[in-house]
């Protein structure tokens, strides 16, 4: 069971809230979800589409094809039409609903009274996608009370009590019973996008501050913090830029608040010079870039890869940071928890390169476990610093016992010149090295912390990932285990390489697969390793990589 | 220069070792303990002034963007009296964005301006303040841009404090950047100071000339006679506090924030807290 339901439409329509629907009805079905997002940057018009992929296993990436299709405007075919390769593509046996109003004329296409029935029963031609949900699940085999239950946790009630007998309509409409999907074993799974888990995990670790400045798709963080504030106690402070947003993130961590900024590459951008105030003042900090295409303003609303070297090389000077890129939703919790335990630990910034696709596109998730969960902030503790208390004391780790103003009686005075382990400003030379040594012998602590990258499939072909490829290239290793083996990494630097050159040693042909033209993850395993990878799969054209995208180009490459 | 045992990088005769003297006052009249203060700085010859005092907690940040971190660092401390110190090119010209936004946003904080109308460490560039005309090594055909008036914007911008004194009155000064720290929400002092290397022009004699002290029947509430005053300029130029709109500070507002433990003291290791947040994505 693995089927495809795109919903598109112009933005304005209703899109997201139908989507939310179908997602709902589907999760409490006990099928496993990914729904992506796919709209253009305007508020109006456009193109305004989500795709949700249902199956009884998990996957992690969506499904291109398209098998139950409901356009809301005539406008939005030819986005969709075969071998576009860009949205979801109509296939020889995608079945397509629609209202007969909008005139959607295409084969095997059911068009039914929506919006005339809407406006009969509810007096609102928007309940028009309430009589839609209902056809939906007719066709899907979907019982009504499942879609009743499903409509009453997405939609306020007192909208659904109006349109109720919009939705029992839309159910009872002579649609042929395409596709049977008996309810399972309830999975117990939640359904999230990266933005929540990663904005979940920094509540967790117990984030009080949130400073941004809105930036599509960073602000997917921003809004979650925002929504949470009240019940946590979170200020989620708006700054006037993003240069702001980065010197308050720093202003707080000295000040002893756990603190998170995210944005998107641009924004990032401007927060470089703060990166290296925190790494110069030994401050820990988060920040999130949600990545999507380049350079400049590029396409806003899309998804790539292509910001790695930024966030790798992002700040003047040498200085130790933890770079990481969650695989999948479940994956930005964990990694987002483990950020803020080694920032912390070390004193150096951490940056959660997430994009687009992983920011918006909600995926069934296994819970996770609260329980195991560990949080410290690592602030000294009275008898492990030495008197007077100084912030940068030279120890054998390069880890100065960190005070927060106010935690005892001792000041804290940090500085951006080059300091002194007091902390006083000093151009002294020898004290510099001794500064540059303590501050840059972190690392070795810190790579000790850096997990292997995983290993998936048996085959001569070595495929090398990084960050929200996995869920495609997850999906085409499992489909072809005898013919590809996957290194898949989520921790960028500090870089372990171990495990990947026994791999490529082993390996017939090495084949990097990325989200950016200029295959930047490849380029850094030469500087790290030597050895350059030859071929790769990339994609640039803002879309996400699918399992179908990268098997087209690897018959191209005849591997597969 | 070396000054009570710290080797201090300013020129003889800056401007900057009054403000210092005052400064040195203030904390030891304060009732407020050392420790609880908090001097941010950015960068440049009057950004180095927190680094020349004893006791004080002290974070001298980026230029321009020393606001920024202060008021954030007031967020995440609320115990913390935060005082920003730093010179006109760095508070006007590099952070003026910020310097905008924190008089709307009104963190309760004071930022005391070492404006001398130039640029003094990177050697005689002109500051926002810098009169037209002015030639510098940056500005060869003298400066075309019109100055920034400092105190004209705040009270525009209805900042909830706005003052100027001059380094050539010690107890005006003292006294000014005392009213400003006792007072709550975001507070501007403009110090008018000389730069003894790069200002020819507005020399110590040249403020002293000029500044006029404002008349005990003035009223600070009075916005509009707070705009007029802030645009005196030239041959009389006022000092003291300018405008004063007592307002509820953004600590006042925020729920998160007002009558609660300091921000950074919200924290636990309990988890069973967190569980609605996985509630609701089931």
């Amino acid at each position: 069971m693995d089927i495809g339901i795109t919903i598109s439409g112009e933005a304005g329509q209703g899109v997201k809230t139908l989507g939310s629907l179908v997602a709902r009805v589907l999760l409490d079905r006990g099928y496993e979800i990914v729904q992506d997002q796919s709209y253009h940057s305007r508020i109006r018009g456009g193109l305004d589409a989500t795709t949700i992929r249902a199956s009884d296993v998990p996957h992690h990436a969506v499904r291109p094809l398209i098998d139950l299709f409901v356009p809301l405007a005539s406008s939005v075919l030819p986005y969709h039409r075969p071998g576009n390769g860009h949205e979801s593509e109509l296939g020889p046996s995608t079945r397509t609903l629609c209202d007969a109003k909008s005139g959607i004329d295409l084969p095997g296409v059911t068009q039914l009274p929506a919006t005339e029935r809407a406006i009969a029963l509810a007096g609102e031609a928007r309940a028009a996608n309430v009589f839609l949900f209902g056809a939906m699940c007719r066709m899907l085999g979907i019982p009504l009370e499942a879609a009743m239950a499903a409509a009453w946790k997405v939609l306020p009630a007192r909208i659904l009590e109006m349109n109720l007998p919009v939705l029992n309509d839309g159910y009872a409409q002579p649609v042929m019973e395409a596709w049977s999907l008996p309810a399972r074993k309830p999975s117990h799974h939640l359904l999230a996008n990266a933005s929540q888990a990663i904005g979940a995990a920094a509540i967790v670790a117990g984030v009080k501050f949130y400073s941004g400045y809105p930036m599509t798709p960073g602000s997917g963080v921003m809004n979650y913090l925002a929504a949470h504030a009240e019940q946590y106690g979170i200020v989620v402070e708006q700054a006037e830029d993003e240069i702001a947003a980065a010197n308050m993130a720093v202003g707080a961590s000295y000040a002893g608040v756990r603190q998170m900024v995210s944005t998107s590459g641009g924004g990032f951008a401007l927060m470089v010079e703060a990166l290296s105030l925190a790494a110069m003042t030994e401050t820990p900090i988060v920040i999130v870039d949600a990545q999507r295409p380049a350079p400049a303003t590029g396409l806003p609303t899309r998804t790539e890869q292509g910001d790695l070297w930024l966030a790798l090389h992002a700040g003047h000077g040498d200085f130790v940071r933890y770079l990481c890129a969650p695989r999948t939703a479940e994956d930005a919790f964990t990694l987002t928890l483990k950020a803020y335990e080694l920032s912390s630990r070390y004193q150096v910034p951490a940056i959660i390169l997430a994009d687009q696709q992983l920011a918006d596109t909600l995926v069934t998730v296994p819970r996770w476990e609260l329980g195991a969960v560990r949080v410290d902030r690592h602030l000294a503790e009275p008898g492990s610093y030495q008197e007077p208390y100084q912030r940068y004391a030279l120890t054998p780790s390069g880890v100065s016992p960190r005070l927060v103003p106010l935690q005892t009686d001792w000041p804290v005075i940090v500085d951006s010149d080059e300091h002194d382990e007091a902390g006083h400003l000093t151009e002294d030379l020898d004290n510099r090295e001794r500064m540059v040594r303590k501050r840059l012998h972190r690392q070795r602590d810190l790579s000790s912390n850096v997990e292997e990258p995983i290993l998936l499939g048996n085959g001569p072909t070595l495929l090398v990932g990084w960050g929200s490829s996995f869920g495609a290239l997850e999906e085409l290793v499992l489909d072809h285990p005898a013919d590809l083996r996957l290194i898949h990494f989520n921790e960028i630097w500090p870089l372990r390489t171990e495990r990947l050159q026994v791999e490529m040693r082993r390996a017939r042909l090495v084949v990097a697969v990325e989200g950016s033209a200029s295959a930047q993850f490849a380029q850094l395993i030469a500087r790290e390793t030597g050895k350059r990878i030859e071929h790769a799969v990339l994609r640039y054209d803002g879309r996400p990589l699918t399992a179908a995208y990268v098997e087209g180009k690897l018959h191209d490459l005849e591997v597969i | 220069m070396w000054k009570n045992g710290m080797d201090i990088a300013w020129c003889p005769g800056c401007g900057d070792f009054a403000v210092l003297e005052a400064v040195n006052r203030i904390l030891e009249a304060s009732e407020v303990p050392r420790n609880h203060f908090l001097y941010v700085s950015g960068i440049g010859q009057a950004a180095k002034l927190p680094q020349y005092l004893k006791g004080v907690n002290v974070f001298n940040g980026l230029h321009g963007r020393a606001l920024p971190a202060a008021q954030a660092a007031k967020i995440a401390n609320n115990d913390l009296t935060v005082v920003v110190h730093s010179g006109d090119g760095c508070s006007y010209g590099e952070g003026g964005n910020h310097l905008l936004a924190a008089m709307r946003r009104n963190v309760d904080l004071t930022l005391v301006v070492h404006d001398n109308q130039v640029y003094g460490l990177t050697k005689g560039q002109a500051s926002p303040t810098t009169a037209m005309g002015t030639t510098t090594v940056a500005q060869t055909q003298g400066v075309m841009l019109e100055p920034f008036s400092p105190l004209a914007t705040a009270v525009a911008l209805d900042c909830s404090f706005v003052a100027r004194t001059f380094v050539g009155d010690p107890e005006h000064m003292a006294a000014t950047m005392r009213a400003a720290i006792r007072h709550h929400g975001f507070a501007l002092v403009d110090v008018l100071q000389q730069c003894v290397t790069f200002n020819k022009v507005n020399t110590f004699a040249w403020y002293k000339e000029r500044v006029q002290k404002l008349t005990d029947n003035y009223d600070p509430t009075d916005r509009q006679a707070a705009f007029a005053k802030a645009l005196e300029w030239g041959d009389h130029i006022p000092i003291g506090i300018l405008y004063v709109h007592e307002r509820p500070s953004y600590g006042d507002l925020h729920p998160a924030l007002h009558g609660k433990v300091p921000l950074w003291q919200d924290w636990t290791t309990d988890m069973a807290r967190y569980d609605a947040l996985l509630d609701e994505m089931a």
